[in-house]
């Protein structure tokens, strides 16, 4: 049973639609990425999921619920989380505070995960009474990740996490998502850095103008002469 | 042109916020030697600015609106608690004046918490009735700040039609000064004299800014909704996302910023012994200087804001006519946009 199916999502702002039927599903613990030209509707589709959108047409199940327009605080409590391309922590509080905002929603068990996040995510134990905004961009990533986790979700989204980041912070980043996925977090991964990101995931989807263009394991997209020629740079 | 705008730019930055703040402690000093009794009375007063400003900057940094009526608020919490002290208390028994030695009587202590709690729920029915709808409707920051500009008009047109356009004085006893007489000795030999003047009743105002103050310092740095206004202040977006309740937290900005001005404004009609419709209109000026001083969007920078601007108006009538008082403030506003628009403690980038 897929932990997230989205169905013929038609979805956009103001009078442009940018999503014209686009559907997906991600399975329980899955890694999956989706790629796409700029502009094709890959952010759309997370801000629809994430409820911050709400779709004229199609719906959002997760975990057997339509989730479909529902307010962003049931579906954190549900098991979803969120962490957007930019300003993804809070530049002014300490590394410690962004990580008591991610439990804001629930905060019953808030001093065992922020230990678990200090365990996963050394690095931020040792800075955290420093302000966020002091830490470099891939710390600040960790962080984001970190205060997503906080609620212990079964989804986790995530809008190019690598994006702005040197090559080996990105690798960095990637090692770190591993680590996530392999606690049994499902993770549903925007990213440019194509190669990369499915070489860590199960599966992949192309979005193009809105649409689904192509969608299979994460091995045959690797594989795919047309991917390879579009994407990855090949010949 | 280009070649002076860069050199202040750049002298800007060499001193840095503490520069800065050590730069005008310094001249603190110097000015304190000259008319000792007006800075102490100039922090005094200026503590009450100091709470007006902090509402400014507390609803700018959350709702990113200037909101003008507040000045407005802080006369209406003025009115309430003449209201509740001159007609309801006395119809109840509660009378008395010469509290310790204060000018005004302990039914004061008992007006203030009803007036924080009118207010709070005025300020809550406005959001309510006003803000909260332009927002849904995505209404432009500049079209808000003018509605709190038509707020202000109607709420003093208000006021003045239930109490009267002129001044009204305020019924309290007469206390003599608080003298605090000292020397300090010279390493060349001499002594300077001190002589400070100080009312009871402004001692008064400054605790209980320094209560207000701290409590505000425990609540956003303590609790876990202060701490989700931070977050709020700092990321709104980010915020709903991390599953703050912004609406909650909007709610928050308001009751606090209403309360303090509520009693901001009364106890500057306390320290003035009069109430004018007009008195918290003219301390919009005093309280948006201290906002922009301290840098907008910061409750610590619109402290030291306050006081500064309460200081350097006291402090101006030395050598300028008390008139001249809200043009002062309106000057620092003036010099701190043409050369350091951030203010004190400001964001590089705000």
């Amino acid at each position: 049973m897929s932990i997230l199916r989205v169905d013929g999502i038609f979805a956009g702002y103001g009078e442009t639609e940018i999503l014209h039927g686009v559907s997906l599903h991600v399975e329980p613990g899955e890694a999956v990425t989706m790629f796409g030209p700029n502009g094709s509707g890959k952010s759309t589709l997370m801000k629809t999921i994430f409820g911050l959108l709400t779709p004229r047409e199609g719906s959002v199940v997760f975990e057997n619920t339509d989730i479909t327009g529902m307010q962003t605080d049931r579906l954190i409590r549900m098991g979803m989380s969120y962490v957007p391309q930019v300003g993804n922590i809070f530049p002014s509080l300490t590394i410690e505070e962004n990580l008591e905002m991610g439990a804001f929603a629930d905060d019953t068990e808030m001093p065992a995960q922020v230990a678990e996040m200090y365990r996963m995510f050394p690095d931020l134990r040792r800075s955290r009474r420093q302000r966020a905004g002091s830490l470099s961009g891939g710390q600040r990533q960790m962080l984001a990740f970190a205060r997503a986790l906080m609620l212990k979700p079964s989804l986790l989204l995530l809008d190019e996490p690598s994006a702005g980041l040197s090559p080996i912070m990105a690798q960095l980043i990637f090692d770190r998502l591993r680590v996530i996925r392999g606690t049994g977090v499902a993770l549903l991964i925007v990213e440019h850095n194509i190669r990369t990101a499915l070489a860590m995931s199960d599966r992949g989807y192309v979005l193009a103008d809105g649409e689904n263009r192509l969608d299979g394991s994460a091995a045959g997209l690797l594989d795919n002469p047309d991917i390879g020629r579009l994407y990855l740079g090949g010949k | 042109m280009i070649g002076q705008g860069i050199g202040v730019r750049a002298r800007s930055a060499a001193l840095g916020e503490w520069g800065w703040a050590g730069a005008l402690a310094l001249l603190c000093v110097v000015v304190f030697v000259a008319a000792p009794s007006k800075v102490v009375n100039g922090i005094l007063l200026g503590s009450m600015i100091a709470l007006g400003a902090i509402g400014i900057t507390l609803i700018y940094s959350i709702l990113r609106f200037a909101h003008i009526a507040h000045g407005d608020y802080m006369t209406l919490g003025a009115y309430i608690s003449f209201f509740l002290l001159t007609v309801v208390f006395p119809a109840i028994g509660i009378v008395g004046t010469g509290f310790g030695p204060f000018t005004f009587g302990y039914p004061l202590l008992i007006a203030l918490p009803i007036t924080v709690v009118v207010c709070c729920a005025f300020a809550l029915a406005i959001d309510n009735s006003v803000y909260q709808r332009l927002r849904e409707r995505g209404t432009g920051l500049i079209t808000i700040a003018m509605v709190s500009l038509g707020i202000a008009i109607a709420l003093r047109g208000a006021i003045q039609m239930l109490w009267g356009t002129g001044p009204i004085r305020l019924p309290r006893e007469t206390r003599s000064f608080y003298h605090i007489d000292f020397e300090i000795a010279l390493p060349t030999g001499g002594a300077l004299p001190f002589d400070i003047r100080v009312p009871p009743d402004n001692i008064f105002l400054g605790l209980t800014a320094v209560v207000l103050v701290g409590a505000l310092y425990l609540f956003l740095n303590r609790t876990r909704t202060g701490k989700a206004m931070r977050a709020t202040a700092d990321n709104i977006d980010l915020a709903r996302i991390t599953g703050i309740d912004t609406t909650r937290i909007v709610h928050w900005t308001w009751a606090i910023a209403a309360a303090y001005a509520a009693i901001a404004g009364t106890l500057i009609a306390v320290a003035r012994a009069q109430l004018h419709p007009n008195a918290g209109w003219a301390t919009l000026i005093p309280m948006f200087a201290a906002v922009l001083l301290g840098g907008i969007g910061k409750p610590w920078g619109a402290l030291v804001g306050g006081l500064l601007i309460g200081v350097s108006m006291e402090v101006s009538t030395e050598w300028v006519s008390p008139a001249y008082k809200p043009a002062v403030s309106f000057a620092i506003m003036l010099v701190v946009l043409l050369v350091r628009p951030r203010g004190l403690f400001g964001d590089r980038d705000a």
